[in-house]
């Protein structure tokens, strides 16, 4: 009966190897699971952030986007404002250089006559009267020409916020996602109503 | 001295949405089999049931610490979330105020200018006003002239207008910020 005595010992071993192998193997299965439930974690957690971060970023750039266009067609609306004064001035004063020049017709004429009849006093103040028409024009052309070239200035100034306004306006459109397009959309509106309200569609 | 690893450490920690990574599962395995294989061994016949014990005690170890890990991570997300709120509301605080400076100064530019323009127009009336008086008959030589000196003085202003109304508008286009559209909303 001693022979039992290995082959029990032998039994009882092969059953413990048996039992701690079975809690390795389930401490092991345990063990991967939660290694991929940490993995999928750090990996949905990452994807959320950066989620997170465009959102937050592209929600920043809209408004940066939406008061720089503000800005952009503010002062484009000022420099119109500084074209339209330089050309209401650039159109006055041409009006005086053109009533200057029929003043300047008339004391010719004026001019002829009286050598025709030979007066001396009216022939002098005629002449008088013509370089003193002949100094203010020469005047008004000088300023004329000074406003003819801030009028070309202040035209290109417009003539470039115009465009930074329009590109800023597509840009917001194209690339802010769906409140771009609604902020654009809502944009051109008011400007439709504007114009039929103006009268001018 | 500083190593190479360093400035890699540094900027992972100012990374708002990093997540620190785990330690992977291979380094995990050499260093329970380095530990315990070559001595447990030492102890057959029972070295099978010894090693496989000590490696279930091992991932019972390892459980432990990915659940603390995973708790780490999730406070870490949570903190990063914040941070993005709290950095974005500042952000947007900043908007704010500038637009609000921006709507006075040009609130002030544009008063300026409505200044100039009346004055402007003004000015040009009095000079086709004064030209017009020197042009009338029944005047003085000497006053024609004074009327003539009053129109040149006049018009003369005209220009200085327009450069004064340029400066402004200088100021204004100068006061635009900068386009600082950031590369992910270039790249579309």
């Amino acid at each position: 009966m001693w022979w039992l005595i290995p082959i029990g010992i032998g039994v009882g071993l092969k059953l413990l190897y048996d039992a701690v192998s079975e809690a390795e193997y389930e401490a092991r299965e345990r063990w991967e699971s939660k290694r991929e439930d940490v993995e999928k974690s750090i990996e949905d957690h990452r994807r959320n952030i950066e989620k997170h971060i465009q959102k937050a970023q592209r929600s920043y750039d809209f408004h940066f986007l939406v008061d720089l266009h503000y800005s952009s067609s503010q002062v484009a609306n000022l420099a119109y404002q500084l074209l339209d004064d330089a050309r209401k001035s650039f159109s006055g004063m041409s009006k005086m250089l053109k009533k200057s020049k029929e003043q300047r017709s008339a004391l010719q004429q004026e001019l002829e006559d009286a050598r025709r009849i030979k007066d001396r006093n009216r022939i002098h103040e005629t002449i008088e009267q013509l370089k003193m028409v002949n100094e203010l024009r020469k005047s008004i052309f000088e300023d004329r020409d000074r406003v003819k070239e801030q009028k070309a200035q202040f035209l290109s100034e417009v003539q470039r916020l115009n465009n930074q306004t329009r590109e800023l306006k597509e840009f917001i459109r194209d690339r802010c996602d769906d409140g771009g397009q609604e902020w654009y959309d809502r944009l051109e509106a008011r400007k439709r109503s504007r114009r039929i309200s103006e009268g001018k569609r | 001295m500083p190593t190479e690893q360093e400035p890699k450490k540094k900027s992972r920690e100012a990374s708002v949405g990093r997540i620190d990574s785990v330690e992977p599962t291979r380094d995990f395995h050499r260093s329970t089999g380095d530990k315990w294989i070559p001595i447990l061994k030492a102890f057959n016949p029972l070295g099978a049931i010894a090693d496989a014990y000590a490696k279930t005690l091992a991932y019972k170890i390892e459980t432990k610490r990915l659940d603390v890990e995973l708790a780490r991570i999730n406070k870490q997300a949570n903190i990063a979330h914040d941070v993005i709120d709290k950095t974005f509301r500042l952000k947007m605080e900043e908007l704010e105020h500038r637009r609000i400076a921006l709507i006075g100064f040009y609130q002030t530019v544009n008063a300026e200018l409505q200044r100039l323009h009346i004055e402007r127009v003004k000015v040009l009336e009095m000079a086709q006003l004064a030209q017009q008086k020197a042009f009338e008959a029944g005047l003085s030589l000497e006053e024609r002239q004074m009327f003539k000196e009053m129109s040149i003085e006049m018009t003369r202003e005209l220009p200085h207008f327009g450069d004064k109304s340029n400066e402004s508008l200088q100021k204004l286009v100068q006061a635009l910020p900068p386009v600082e559209i950031s590369p992910r909303l270039l790249e579309g």
